[in-house]
């Protein structure tokens, strides 16, 4: 029997090892030189890019379609499918289109794309939720083929951040296929055209030759979405991918160390902040019981030791990527003798309080609310933690006002409009907001409204010293978004979360 | 025969009821989907809208039955999220799924089974020794952990195989073998303690004392009878499998059932759930009925037929 068997099994092991033999010591993948994968934690939601507002979304759509306006690398707005526009009257702006312009599909890019493109969000049988990011504009007018005008419902300075959101679609393109294939074969006048999109693996684009601000070096890109950080990150370290978003900052080190891959980052415009959640009443309501918690906490040596230095303080609001940011309002000294005072003079000195966060959202989330709350209590403010591991029943209590005292919260829209930032989070009755103060919201709705960019910008300085001094927040930090990149990639990172293909070089 | 199948038949369709029941209530007691599905700053009257296009505003029991008026006739809806049918979803991703654990149990049955056998007819050699620690690891081991151990050595250690995605027959591997490692040890052990009590059995001894050849005993008397609970495991280890594909597609970023459930899960997308966990109770209610007929085929002292 032991005869029978002996051979028969070898015989298995040796077909199985000439099976894999061929495949050992394949390097490199199949891939152009001048191709490019770049690995996100998901897939795309939608390739109808009017469907979505999530970040991931909009970055792989942002390489088929165009907006009417766009950011530089310094975040300033500057034309792109709009060459110019200007002030016809307080509510109405006259917008002058780029001539010569084709959608993938060869149909012309004009003034009825751009009124197709925005009343088709507004369509209310169509769910889309950049319904509020236009809600101020009231129609679009066709003045002649390179030429609309918005009108707005209320002066509306913000018009040009919202043009840089406007994604143009094909108006004959879309209505004769219809809203489902449009998501599955998109068509725009984007920098790559749409190949291929595998479900939860991969899209794959190619380069538009006749794009308008020139042919892309990069010939072909793939999107994929590889939701497991370890695997995304051996992704890159095996060349399977040339770009990773989201490396935490613990994993720097050995990403870095790999060879053939180099670590980039820049301070995100995401925020992280602590809202203190003032509309309960209490000792919460009393401002100097929350300065005195900005005063207790030392934020910057948090950083340092949790994320190991990857967060950059703020002031007030908003970061320095969007403007209206006041670079010379003060940040919270570490002062925990100020912060006893602050609570005696309150008449707070016994205060419990509980703090909430997630799990997982951001980095290290879970670990910097803990050891906020650890720093609390050894100042004089017994602080608990509740972590909320679920996102979704996170958001919940977030937005039905249900949150603990305190709750972590971040934030980032690709506006990078200044009212998009404060009211949202700060304007009394707001569905993220639990705070309320009249003078808060007065000034926010002026600045809102002014028309004037000069004033617009004091206004909004006078706003986040306020914010600043009544403390609705314990004042966080700017995200680092930290990527791994292949050093084939001439790249480097966006302060708005984005990843342009046409910003990569070799 | 046909009386024990319909029977059967009614109890597959009873089980997957209660499954969709289970299922639904659960899900709705996770609370309130459309604020996932809105941006933060929607105003309470979208999300009001929202919820009424959607059906949410019906009490329990109607969204219930209307969602098993349509499910019986194919139609799970709309995902709330993908905002296409359901079931369409399900069935371009299920392939995948399929494929990643068929391989898992196949790798599982070619790896263990022998080796399992094996060992029994080797008892207590260092074959044997080998393999029982084989199986304690196996079976402790994490999907999870094994997962990664596997990217760190042969993907990024040795680059025989990608470490994430689904792109030909190389990126299968490393999938299967972390997905396949619990059934291995599962079924290395059943296999070497049904072989080991099938060869103690008088009718073995008889055969060898009557001079049967050593090889036809093993092979022909022994294996065929060992192979009994074998055949009854495999049918639930693929539903164990199906379930472990979660994770493991999540790993290595394989665009399978596993990942699209976990993700509707976490975004609340009721349809999509319930399509997906009708779409997998049926296959594995299907399976082991088929398990249980085949069955009878290999060992006729099993009949289902009352004998006059």
């Amino acid at each position: 029997m032991k005869r029978v068997i002996g051979p028969v099994a070898a015989r298995l092991l040796l077909s199985c090892s000439l099976a894999v033999g061929p495949w050992a010591g394949a390097g490199a993948w199949a891939a152009g030189e001048r191709d490019v994968t770049v690995a996100q934690g998901i897939d795309a939601e939608f390739l109808d890019v009017q469907m979505t507002n999530n970040v991931v979304t909009l970055i792989i759509n942002g390489s088929i379609y165009d907006t009417l306006l766009s950011r530089d690398k310094q975040l300033q707005i500057v034309p792109r499918l709009a060459t110019s526009y200007r002030l016809v009257s307080e509510k109405v702006w006259e917008v002058k289109l780029r001539s010569g312009v084709k959608f993938h599909n060869g149909e012309p890019f004009d003034a009825s794309a751009v009124k197709f493109s925005f009343e088709r969000i507004n369509r209310a049988d169509f769910k889309s939720p950049q319904k509020g990011w236009f809600a101020t504009i009231d129609h679009v007018e066709v003045v002649d083929p390179t030429t609309v005008r918005f009108h707005t419902k209320v002066p509306d300075p913000a018009m040009p951040a919202r043009m840089t959101l406007m994604y143009q679609l094909a108006p004959k393109y879309v209505t004769q296929v219809g809203d489902v294939q449009a998501n599955l074969k998109p068509v725009g006048t984007g920098p790559f055209k749409f190949v291929e999109w595998v479900k939860n693996d991969r899209i794959v684009v190619e380069a538009n030759d006749q794009y308008f601000e020139g042919k892309p070096a990069v010939h072909r890109a793939t999107w994929r979405p590889i939701p497991e950080l370890g695997a995304r990150i051996a992704a890159l370290q095996t060349g399977q991918a040339d770009l990773i978003v989201n490396v935490p900052p613990d994993q720097m080190q050995a990403v870095a160390s790999t060879r053939g891959v180099r670590i980039e980052k820049i301070p995100s415009c995401r925020i992280i902040y602590f809202g203190i959640a003032q509309i309960k009443g209490g000792p919460l309501a009393d401002r100097r019981v929350r300065q005195a918690l900005n005063y207790a906490v030392d934020m910057q040596g948090i950083l340092d030791a949790v994320l190991l230095g990857n967060g950059k303080r703020i002031n007030s609001a908003m970061p320095p990527n969007v403007w209206g940011y006041d670079p010379s309002i003060p940040l919270y000294e570490y002062d925990p003798k100020k912060a006893r005072e602050l609570l005696a003079a309150a008449g707070q000195t016994n205060l419990t309080l509980t703090l909430q966060a997630p799990n997982g959202r951001w980095a290290m989330d879970k670990d910097i609310a803990q050891a906020i709350a650890g720093q609390l209590t050894e100042n004089g403010i017994k602080t608990n933690v509740k972590i909320v591991g679920e996102w979704g029943s996170y958001v919940r209590s977030v937005l039905d006002h249900k949150t603990e005292d305190v709750f972590m919260n971040g934030w980032c829209l690709p506006s990078l409009e200044p009212d998009h930032w404060v009211t949202p989070n700060l304007h009394t009755g707001e569905p993220v907001s639990q705070y309320s103060n009249p003078e808060v919201d007065r000034l926010m709705e002026q600045a809102r409204a002014e028309m004037n960019a000069e004033k617009r910008k004091q206004l909004y300085a006078q706003l986040l010293r306020l914010i600043h001094d009544d403390a609705p927040w314990i004042f966080g930090y700017q995200q680092m978004d930290i990527y791994g990149v292949s050093t084939r990639l001439k790249w480097t990172p966006r302060g708005d979360e984005s990843i342009r293909l046409t910003e990569i070089g070799f | 025969m046909l009386a024990y199948l319909a029977r059967r038949l009614l109890q597959s369709v009873l089980v997957l009821l209660g499954v969709s029941v289970i299922v639904f209530g659960l899900l709705h007691l996770t609370g309130d989907p459309t604020r996932l599905l809105l941006p933060l700053e929607a105003r309470e009257e979208d999300v009001r809208q929202l919820r009424a296009l959607l059906g949410l505003d019906d009490p329990l029991w109607v969204q219930y039955v209307r969602f098993l008026s349509h499910a019986v006739r194919g139609d799970f809806g709309l995902s709330f999220k993908h905002q296409v049918p359901a079931l369409g979803l399900i069935l371009d991703t299920l392939p995948a799924t399929l494929e990643l654990t068929a391989a898992g149990l196949g790798l599982a049955l070619i790896v263990a089974v022998p080796l399992g056998i094996l060992a029994a007819l080797r008892r207590n050699s260092l074959l044997d020794a080998i393999c029982s620690i084989g199986v304690l690891v196996g079976q402790a081991m994490p999907v999870y952990w094994l997962g990664l151990l596997l990217i760190m050595v042969f993907a990024v250690g040795l680059g025989w195989f990608p470490a994430a995605g689904r792109e030909g027959v190389r990126s299968l591997v490393l999938p299967a073998i972390a997905l396949g490692a619990f059934s291995m040890a599962r079924l290395a052990r059943l296999a070497r303690s049904g072989m080991l009590e099938v060869l103690a059995q008088d009718y073995v001894r008889t055969a060898r004392a009557a001079g049967v050849r050593a090889f036809v005993v093993t092979y022909k008397y022994a294996l065929k009878n060992a192979a009994i609970p074998l055949v009854t495991v495999v049918g639930l280890e693929f539903g164990v499998l199906l379930g472990g594909a979660v994770i493991t597609e999540t790993i290595f970023a394989w665009p399978g059932v596993g990942r699209l459930a976990v993700d509707a899960i976490f975004s609340r997308d009721y349809p999509l759930v319930q399509a997906i966990v009708a779409v997998l109770a049926t296959l594995f209610v299907a399976i082991n009925l088929a398990v249980d007929l085949v069955y009878t085929y290999l060992d006729p002292r099993i009949a289902y037929v009352r004998r006059t």
